[in-house]
């Protein structure tokens, strides 16, 4: 039987399906399309690039293993494939309490689109402050709470499939979503009164 | 709805969370009764901007590359499937670790080739049939090795017979396509309006070791015989019962003696049976 084409409009699921069936070029279909998710969501939780990129690998390790126990109908790829990072990501900080954190500022991020906006170099030196500052204070905040803001916010899932990811009900993830955002309101207030020291990169000002 | 009811919604609404129709109402009629909440609201606004910046923000991985060749390799191991970017015939998507691990596919081949003595390596115009010659097309004039070297021109598509694969070697995406029915049909009815690359015309893979060198400006084909384990790094399925197998190969080879490309002929049976 041909194989259908690969594209944007085959679903993560069917994808998924095909890989866990040995179909490589689904398999990678899936890894790049997916893959940006799961780094990221693992790099706001283990501040480290380098571990990201090992949890990346270790969750399509799993899928590679154990794609066929995906169960469609109970979340969606994606949730699914942060509830590994999830899992990854806990027996990691539980290892290692202590992990390097990123550099931001020396990485290989892409110039942005809109760099023409960089008219104003102190208001643009500012708002990445506040950035690097927000960021900061994500990093801080206690695991279940840190994962809430960055599959919710971050990463802007919904409630129904960040919960799938946290092996939690709805209504803890909100309760915890509520939580982490005070949190992180009193933080930055705290910390406007001793700004951080912050490098700028050109690009990397939304 | 009291502030206290509000508060359980604040951050529903400053995120744009889905919310029932009544929800939506009641949350908005307080807003406008309420300026302390409207400025709860604000400050919540505020910061999902600021975590949306801060997202947006988030560089991405640099080593996404690597780390799909390494999980490529190992799902083919796994699943004892061909290399990705061969299964596709697309090279484009061969990933840089991808063409390493293929390199040293090719170097072994040579060195298998090379250990089984020179004598064994004989140029395609000895014993390729003439219609297969002609695939070099009428750059390479027939007083120069009758074909099996090529010019610097480009390759004609005028002269260019196939060498048919046998049912028992071919591409794992061949192997998923139907060889006949209308599809088949209208494959082959297709027109070549464009002339392609050397290595397409000829139906060569590009080695990955030529990645690099000087272009093709002249160049030999030469038969080679190569183990049938070497073929999946080629992307290739190999009968069970041809496993310790040899199978004939062109390699072409440019000026500077360096390969370029290979194209699989024949399986061993079918070399030993002519032989």
């Amino acid at each position: 039987m041909a194989a259908a084409p690969l594209t944007d409009r085959v679903p993560d699921d069917e994808l998924l399906r095909r890989a866990a069936a040995g179909d490589a070029s689904s398999f990678t279909e899936l890894f790049r399309r997916r893959q940006p998710d799961v780094f990221r969501f693992a790099v706001h939780m283990t501040d480290s690039a380098s571990t990201a990129d090992d949890v990346v690998q270790e969750v399509f390790l799993v899928v590679m293993r154990d794609g066929a126990r995906y169960e469609p109908g109970r979340a969606t790829v994606v949730s699914w494939l942060c509830g590994i990072a999830r899992n990854c990501i806990r027996q990691r900080l539980d290892r290692d309490r202590r992990l390097t954190s990123v550099d931001f500022a020396n990485d290989d991020r892409e110039p942005g689109s809109d760099a023409g906006r960089l008219m104003d170099p102190l208001a643009d030196l500012l708002r990445a402050e506040r950035i690097e500052m927000l960021r900061r204070a994500v990093r801080t905040l206690p695991v279940p709470y840190r994962e809430a803001v960055v599959l919710c916010d971050l990463q802007e899932m919904p409630y129904a499939d960040a919960a799938v990811a946290l092996g939690c009900p709805i209504g803890t993830v909100r309760s915890r979503l509520h939580r982490a955002r005070a949190m992180l309101a009193a933080r930055l207030s705290a910390s406007s009164r001793s700004p951080v020291p912050c490098v700028m990169t050109e690009g990397a000002i939304p | 709805m009291s502030c206290r009811e509000f508060e359980a919604d604040v951050v529903d609404l400053a995120r744009e969370a889905q919310m029932s129709v009544a929800s939506a109402a009641r949350v908005g009629e307080h807003l406008e009764q309420c300026a302390g909440c409207a400025a709860r609201v604000a400050r919540e606004r505020q910061l999902t901007r600021a975590l949306k910046a801060v997202a947006d923000s988030t560089p991405a991985s640099s080593r996404a590359a690597a780390i799909e060749a390494r999980l490529l390799s190992a799902f083919a191991e796994r699943h004892g499937a061909a290399s990705p970017m061969v299964q596709t015939g697309r090279p484009a998507f061969l990933t840089p670790a991808a063409r390493v691990w293929l390199a040293a596919a090719a170097v072994a081949v040579f060195a298998v080739a090379a250990w089984q003595g020179a004598a064994r390596w004989r140029p395609a115009d000895e014993e390729r049939p003439a219609a297969t010659r002609a695939e070099a097309g009428p750059a390479a004039p027939a007083q120069t090795t009758a074909g099996s070297e090529i010019g610097s021109g480009a390759p004609s598509l005028a002269a260019k017979p196939e060498i048919p694969p046998r049912a028992e070697l071919r591409s794992a995406a061949a192997a998923r396509e139907p060889a006949t029915g209308p599809a088949a049909a209208s494959r082959a009815a297709r027109p070549r309006a464009e002339p392609r690359a050397w290595a397409e015309v000829l139906r060569f893979v590009t080695l990955p070791t030529a990645i690099g060198l000087p272009a093709l400006e002249s160049g030999r084909i030469v038969r080679v015989d190569v183990p049938t384990a070497m073929l999946p790094a080629y992307g290739l399925e190999v009968a069970p019962d041809s496993q310790s197998g040899m199978v004939e190969a062109d390699v072409l080879v440019g000026q500077d003696g360096q390969p370029r490309a290979i194209r699989f002929v024949t399986l061993d049976s079918e070399s030993r049976r002519r032989q």
